[in-house]
């Protein structure tokens, strides 16, 4: 078996009479990307600052290809490289600089960094505005060249602690495409996001957490099934009929109404109880404009794993 | 070869400061406004007691300038640590020591930028290397000392500030005792009694006077020691705090 690349071991952590971390427990393979996902204040960048060796932990330990970040930490930094939520880059320098600048703490010498400065500049489509202080980027400029200073030396593991929050949807997409490439040269990554479709579309495996907590573990494919069979959505014909289509189907489990859609929709149906319900409907007199059935989306499993929705005590034993 | 971190976050603060329109400001225009109005206010009525302006005040206008510059260093440290850079640093394989100590190596610079430019002034006004310009490097290297010592005592308290405003005020308020309470621009003799001990000794004192004695012929070896002894102790003890601040993990 190989050794796990990274490995948090019931990590607490708490700031003042706040339990930030609660026995947070996980592993990371080399070469995976792992999302960490959450909401606001769950823990992912108390999680991310353990693992870049800034912050220290109350009780259990976490480790980088081996090193324990509290004891060996600048072997840790050595492995690692971190883009926070907030682009730490000098705003008086220009891109190139910036890029030579974080190079040459890597070890670079001045030429070294130089040239590897050009190469993620090109790759980040940064090269026009290489020579403008970094002060004058745009928002998803300044993600990018951010990125590109955490990549001027190859270290084994990245942590992205929300690369992408307040981008708009194009820097974003951007910003994706270089994950991606990031994956595919097999680097090991640590990624946070509030976002679900960004979980899904990066990380192979995904952990929920929230309040400190690692509520629920598995690919985006088993998160989804966790949350149980598929969603049946109906849309009356006559939107009088909404209520009352809501109590026939509120006998086959939970029922959200969407009144501006006209849509009624219950959360988890087996598909073997299609034709009940649909004959139940019609002996209601109800009339059907639509009908679908679909995999509950991660958002809903989003919702329904930390507290959004019912019953998660299971979830988090 | 690649360089030491140091060198390299020094080479940073450097070009930072350089493209700063107020810090050329601070190094250049500020000492020499407060050199004219010194000579201005002042020159009649020292010369008038014995005490020589001409000769004295540039020295302590070196000084004044040395603590501006440490001062003005609380700027760049606080923002560092906002801006999420110093965040960075800690997070790559650097000595503790190393982002304070290059902050300091651009406070020296432009210490040196500050230095020339009042010397230039000063002889043109008729200070004078009494024995000699073969002390004036002993000169500069006493300076410089004093400068780093300031800039690692202030950075240190710029990196523990929760603001840069917070910084910034912080570090001006050991600024005017020290200048005042000195023998920068009145003899030490003019001081309470009580008080002379503490202005006699502090280390703004024993600089400027290390400062004079080389320029002039007075005795040089006791205020120089004293200087000496406080520079180095202060980046000794305020070295050692800075890096262990920077590497503790809250």
């Amino acid at each position: 078996m190989t050794e796990p690349a990274i490995e948090v071991t019931d990590v607490v952590k708490t700031f003042g009479s706040v339990k930030a971390l609660d026995g947070v427990t996980f592993e990371v393979a080399p070469g995976e990307v792992l999302g960490l996902l959450g909401p606001n204040g769950a823990g992912k960048t108390t999680i991310i600052n353990v693992l870049s060796t800034l912050m220290g932990v109350d009780s259990g330990s976490a480790r980088v290809l081996g090193h324990d970040v509290a004891t060996n930490a600048d072997a840790v930094r050595r492995a690692i490289a971190t883009t926070g939520q907030f682009a730490a880059i000098d705003d008086v320098l220009t891109g190139r600089e910036n890029l030579v600048f974080f190079g040459r703490l890597r070890g670079l010498t001045r030429s070294e960094a130089g040239s590897r400065a050009g190469e993620l500049l090109e790759r980040f489509s940064l090269t026009d505005a290489a020579d403008k202080a970094a002060g004058s980027y745009s928002g998803g400029m300044r993600r990018r060249l951010d990125l590109a200073a955490s990549l001027v030396v190859p270290t084994p593991v990245l942590f992205l602690d929300e690369p992408t929050t307040g981008l708009d949807p194009r820097s974003r997409n951007e910003l994706w495409g270089v994950v991606k490439d990031l994956r595919a040269e097999g680097r090991t990554i640590v990624l946070t996001t509030q976002y679900l479709e960004e979980a899904d579309q990066l990380a192979e495996r995904i952990i929920v957490i929230d309040a400190g907590r690692v509520v629920a573990e598995g690919t985006p494919d088993q998160l989804k099934a966790r949350v149980g069979g598929q969603a049946m959505s109906i849309r009356p014909a006559d939107l009088a009929h909404l209520a009352r289509t809501a109590e026939v189907l509120r006998s086959w489990g939970d029922v959200t109404t969407d009144d501006a859609e006209g849509v009624v929709t219950l959360a988890d149906i087996e598909p073997s109880q299609v034709s009940a319900v649909l004959a139940a409907l019609d002996a209601d007199g109800v009339i059907l404009d639509d009908m679908s059935l679909r995999r509950p989306t991660l958002d809903e499993v989003f919702l329904y794993l930390t507290g959004g929705g019912a019953a998660p005590e299971e979830a988090t034993a | 070869m690649s360089s030491p971190g140091w060198l390299v976050l020094g080479e940073r603060a450097v070009i930072r400061s350089s493209r700063n329109s107020a810090s050329i400001i601070g190094a250049i225009v500020f000492p020499l406004l407060f050199f004219a109005l010194f000579m201005l206010v002042m020159q009649r009525v020292m010369s008038s007691r014995g005490f020589d302006y001409r000769q004295q005040l540039p020295s302590a206008i070196v000084i004044q300038a040395m603590l501006f510059t440490a001062m003005s260093s609380t700027y760049y440290v606080a923002d560092d640590r906002l801006s999420g850079i110093m965040a960075r640093l800690r997070s790559l394989p650097l000595a503790g020591y190393a982002p304070l100590l290059g902050r300091s190596l651009a406070d020296v610079a432009r210490a040196l930028v500050s230095i020339t430019v009042v010397l230039i002034v000063g002889a043109i006004v008729g200070m004078r290397f009494e024995d000699g310009l073969i002390w004036l490097p002993a000169y500069i290297g006493v300076a410089v000392l004093f400068t780093m010592a300031m800039s690692l005592l202030l950075g240190l308290i710029a990196y523990m500030s929760p603001s840069v405003e917070g910084a910034v005020s912080i570090a001006t308020i050991p600024y005017l005792p020290m200048i005042m309470l000195s023998s920068a621009f009145a003899p030490i003799e003019d001081f309470p009694d009580w008080l002379e001990p503490i202005v006699r000794w502090q280390p703004v004192t024993v600089t400027i006077d290390t400062l004079r004695a080389l320029a002039g012929t007075g005795d040089v070896a006791e205020p120089l020691m004293a200087s000496i002894a406080w520079s180095v102790g202060l980046i000794l003890v305020a070295g050692a705090l800075g890096a262990r601040a920077v590497r503790r993990t809250t």
